[in-house]
């Protein structure tokens, strides 16, 4: 992966509002392994169209983490899913897996 | 305006949440993960205005607009950068937000729901439909793009494509000069040759058979010069 995952937007969102970031962090903490889990689990079952609905879904957070290219590669990949493709998959694995990396280093 | 969420990622949830506490225009009623029980919801409660996905599993947002017999306003939330607004061609939606969403961008939608929202008297009314007619939108690349018809100075038909020139963008569009020209401001815009409709009110000056419309000088055929002369104010 040539970048990182930032708290930028989440820390433009807040602002000073401690309490709201806090409570972002969490969700995001929370729903974040859950939605590659369900992902992860559609593409081995063979379910592409709903695996395409999860990467659909993954994309607001690869947003809120600022991953500008992994973004890119999401809406690419998410196309090759609803044509029974999955050529990106180690592409969109180093992503999430970079993702999972950063919210679990975050307090 | 009461206002509830509906969107099945709690993130997104959270954030529009927020914002709508921030909103003095908004009082937020209830969120919901799904559509079906949003449903259930609206059978039984009267609100004003709706956040919306587009994109949610089993039941969509377009699904559930079409269950509804009267649609509050609505606003579509979405992740899709490259989502094209097919959406316009229902009355009950004045906008869509592409997520991550600011808060600039949100009450920015908020304000066009509200103005929707307010009862008008009968000459703001009038006022209001003039206001929603100087829009165009176009489509370019998925994207419907709004054009101010006072902007636009010229229209040129260019094969399958006509190019829209604005005081402060080109715009190629895939369409003919008869649609566009019916969708114009008759009083406004004239066509003046087969291949170019001008903005009457944009030109600078006309000598023999052209006229010159900022920088561009564009003939005019004998059959149109008569109505263009109609439509000048000589002295």
């Amino acid at each position: 992966m040539n970048e990182s995952p930032t708290l930028t937007y989440i820390n433009q969102l807040a602002g000073e509002n401690l309490s709201f970031k806090s409570k972002l962090i969490n969700v995001l903490k929370k729903e974040l392994p859950e939605e590659i889990k369900q992902y992860r689990k559609h593409l081995n079952e063979g379910k592409y169209q709903l695996a395409a609905d999860d990467v659909h879904k993954l994309k607001h957070k690869i947003s809120i983490l600022g991953l500008e290219l992994g973004y890119q590669l999401a809406t690419d990949y998410e196309e090759e899913l609803r044509n029974i493709n999955s050529f990106n998959n180690g592409n969109f694995e180093e992503v999430l897996v970079a993702m999972t990396k950063f919210i679990n280093e975050l307090k | 305006m009461y206002t509830i969420i509906i969107d099945d990622e709690e993130m997104a949830r959270a954030i529009i949440e927020q914002f709508s506490i921030q909103n003095k225009e908004l009082t937020l009623n209830a969120q919901f993960s799904d559509a079906i029980h949003a449903i259930k919801y609206l059978n039984q409660n009267q609100v004003d205005l709706i956040f919306l996905d587009i994109h949610m599993p089993t039941f969509s947002g377009f699904d559930l607009i079409q269950t509804l017999k009267n649609p509050p306003k609505i606003i579509l939330t979405t992740s899709d950068r490259n989502f094209a607004l097919e959406a316009f061609e229902y009355d009950c939606i004045v906008d869509y937000l592409v997520k991550p969403i600011s808060k600039d961008r949100f009450d920015k939608a908020v304000n066009k729901a509200s103005a929707f929202s307010k009862p008008l008297n009968p000459t703001l009314k009038e006022n209001s439909k003039q206001e929603s007619n100087q829009d165009l939108y176009v489509n370019i690349d998925r994207r419907l793009i709004k054009i101010n018809f006072l902007s636009i100075y010229l229209i040129e038909a260019k094969g399958d494509y006509i190019l829209i020139k604005t005081n402060d963008k080109n715009y190629t569009v895939h369409s003919t000069l008869k649609k566009i020209e019916e969708k114009l401001p008759k009083d406004l815009f004239l066509k003046v040759h087969r291949s170019f409709i001008i903005n009457t009110k944009k030109i600078i000056d006309i000598e023999d058979n052209s006229v010159l419309i900022e920088k561009d000088v564009i003939p005019v055929s004998r059959s149109n010069r008569p109505e263009l002369m109609k439509r000048l104010n000589l002295l």
